[in-house]
């Protein structure tokens, strides 16, 4: 069956999504409709079509006109294997000892790197973005200065890399928590694959607010790649359930919100040891002083 | 998890038999997100479902590849056309009949639609599917 798309750019992320929501109307009805931020840095947004026969023109034209976007490229998609393409670009990730690979890239692990299976999935932690990498690497960093976490936990694991890779260094059980049950099944499918369901336990909950979580308290090593709100929210409790000269490896903050988050943790404690930007992103390595 | 929203994308995608063809490949294929492990989820997710039910479904993805499904209850069209025994609606709806479905099975759509309407009770929601019957040119006994 042939594919036909329809994709144009826009200004702004409202009237892209209501062009998109436009484009659901056109007939013939479209078989899909996308509405996507350039990675590019531009600021445009894109809106596509996908269309089993060929798109109207002249509704485009008018549609063009009526959402002020760019004259849409129409181009019939060739027959490819997409499946394959996918996973040639699903390239494996190597940080610091770390190798985070796909199942279609486990030939490639190579022999003096700890390889972690994670398909991109349905959970936040492939590797393939600057705050994963980052708290990949300040694990490594630690682990090469002489730390060894013995009571560990990964808040808001997402697919559970983060707590994987200190499982994959250190012999001492760890616990990763998400609020999101569908990043905990991922978290748990993620963790069996990898054959570390003895010393990995995976559980719902927001933050610390969990009486399993904060038995196993105090913790020597918190990971928490989230967001600036809620790493700001969480500054508190993360340093209560912290033990004196434990480390907090924080990330998913921008590199202009790093100032606010270090704020926010030294009126709890916690200071700055080691810091890496990626990209847009900071990730911040801190210790507990008092 | 620090996500980042890149984009969303509709598509509809029979139940239970997601796969790579168009439009779920060049869909995602196009946007580098995992082709197996969407049709993996999805088919799983829809497995309780009768097989092959349109299902609109809000793909979201992230900077990293990763990304979350909203599956919806397929269009009222599509169980109307079922419960009339139809493979589509009148030509011209208002000026022919194209068939008829009656009040219970008005309920029933509504029941399994009510989710995804925008009705506070099943009465609510019979209305919506009266109205979308009546469009289509189905009467209701």
């Amino acid at each position: 069956m042939p594919t036909f798309t329809a994709l144009t750019t826009l200004l702004s992320k409202t009237s892209a999504e209501a062009l998109g929501l436009a484009m659901e109307r056109l007939e013939p009805k479209p078989t899909g409709v996308g509405v996507f931020e350039l990675e590019d840095g531009s600021g445009l947004w894109e809106v596509g079509g996908y269309f089993s026969s060929a798109p109207d023109l002249t509704a485009l034209t008018i549609l063009e006109a009526a959402f002020a976007a760019k004259p849409f490229a129409l181009s019939e998609l060739p027959e490819i294997d997409w499946v394959s393409k996918v996973t040639r670009e699903l390239q494996p990730v190597e940080a610091g000892r770390f190798f985070i690979y796909g199942s279609h890239d486990a030939d490639k692990v190579p022999q003096d790197r700890i390889g972690l299976l994670i398909e991109a999935a349905m959970a936040f932690g492939t590797g393939h973005h600057g705050t994963t990498l980052g708290c990949l690497r300040a694990l490594d960093r630690l682990a090469a200065n002489g730390f060894q976490g013995r009571s560990v936990i990964d808040v808001g694991c997402g697919t559970a890399v983060l707590a994987m890779a200190a499982a994959a260094i250190w012999p001492d059980p760890i616990l990763a928590s998400d609020v999101d049950e569908v990043a905990v099944d991922v978290a748990r499918a993620n963790v069996a694959a990898n054959n570390l369901s003895d010393k990995i336990r995976c559980l719902e909950a927001a933050g610390f607010d969990n009486p399993d979580l904060r038995q196993s308290a105090p913790f020597d090593l918190v990971f928490a790649n989230i967001l600036k709100g809620p790493l700001i929210a969480l500054a508190p409790a993360m340093s209560t359930h912290m033990k004196l000269g434990g480390y907090a490896i924080l990330s998913g903050l921008l590199i202009e919100q790093a100032e606010d988050v270090l704020a926010s943790y030294h009126q709890n404690d916690l200071y700055l040891e080691d810091r890496e930007d990626i990209d847009e992103w900071s990730t911040l390595t801190l210790v507990k002083v008092r | 998890m620090a996500k980042k929203l890149v984009g969303t994308l509709k598509l509809q995608v029979p139940a239970g038999q997601a796969n790579p063809s168009p439009p779920v490949g060049p869909a995602l294929g196009q946007r580098g997100i995992n082709i197996m492990e969407f049709c993996k989820a999805f088919n799983a997710k829809t497995s309780d479902m009768e097989p092959g039910a349109p299902c609109p479904t809000v793909i979201e993805y992230f900077q990293d590849k990763s990304f979350s499904m909203t599956i919806k209850t397929p269009p009222a069209s599509f169980y109307i056309r079922k419960a009339a025994k139809l493979k589509s609606g009148a030509n011209k709806p208002g000026l022919e009949v194209a068939g008829s479905i009656s009040t219970a099975q008005i309920r029933e759509i509504a029941e399994a639609k009510m989710q995804d309407l925008n009705a506070n009770n099943i009465e609510g929601a019979m209305q919506i599917i009266l109205g979308s019957a009546r469009s289509m040119g189905i009467e209701v006994k």
